[in-house]
């Protein structure tokens, strides 16, 4: 071709510079075991942790047992009384109620023995409004 | 079966514990009417059926009467009845501790 007189599009004199076009995949960071190591590391670490922290739990667990046990005769003398006060007072009531009843014995035990039977929870809200037994039933539940 | 007593023997449990209540239960944890079986059971126990439906009919009744709680039942609606047929004629007033809030401290 003779040098022609168009105006082309040509690198400049001297050329390019040159550039990196091979591969670069550097060889860095920890190896592979020693990533192992830190991970096991890690959860060596916590497990360390996590067992120191269940023991202490533990103990504080059974000192809330312990505190339980130490409060269970209050709790049961309460009940208790509260069960033989709420008794005495429907005794009472049915003394009152069933005067004209012919043929009922007031406070007549319906088994034939003279053992101590717990008293139902019916028996003892049978006189007061309904929604005292619902709550005594219902009101705490230790299920959700 | 009868003369073999096949668990015994083997040591296991497979059906013992929901023969009767008055068994071994799990966490030590008496049945409500325990007290009641127990006496029925030793009251009838090995005296054979005929002569046991004789001889513990006052133990079978209590533990019948802890079961289902029929008499007991009876005889609170019974009074429940009769208050609200003297409230209704006005003859009773329910006192403060069994109609609404009394001062309920034990």
């Amino acid at each position: 071709m003779a040098a022609s007189k168009v105006k082309q599009d040509m690198p400049p004199p001297g050329g390019y510079a040159s550039f990196d076009y091979k591969r670069n995949l550097p060889k860095r960071g920890l190896s592979g075991y020693s990533l192992f190591g830190i991970g096991i590391g890690i959860m060596v670490f916590g497990y360390w942790r996590l067992f120191g922290w269940n023991r202490e739990r533990r103990r504080l667990q059974i000192e809330e047992m312990e505190a339980r046990i130490a409060l269970m005769p209050l709790m049961q003398a309460e009940q208790d009384r509260r069960s033989l006060r709420m008794l005495r007072e429907n005794l009472e009531e049915e003394a009152i109620l069933m005067k004209d009843v012919p043929g009922w014995k007031v406070g007549e035990s319906v088994y034939h023995t003279e053992r101590w039977v717990s008293p139902l929870s019916e028996e003892l809200f049978n006189l007061r409004p309904r929604e005292d037994l619902l709550h005594k039933r219902f009101g705490f539940l230790w299920y959700v | 079966m009868p003369f073999l007593d096949l668990q015994t023997r083997l040591g296991i449990n497979m059906d013992k514990w929901l023969l009767y209540q008055s068994g071994p239960q799990p966490y030590k944890r008496a049945a409500r009417c325990h007290a009641f079986e127990k006496e029925w059971i030793e009251c009838s126990h090995s005296i054979g059926q005929t002569r046991a439906k004789k001889e513990c009919q006052l133990e079978f009744e209590d533990f019948y009467e802890c079961l289902h709680k029929e008499k007991t039942h009876q005889r609170l609606y019974a009074i429940r009845q009769q208050r609200d047929k003297m409230v209704k004629e006005g003859t009773y007033t329910p006192p403060p501790c069994h109609s609404g809030k009394a001062n309920e401290s034990p």
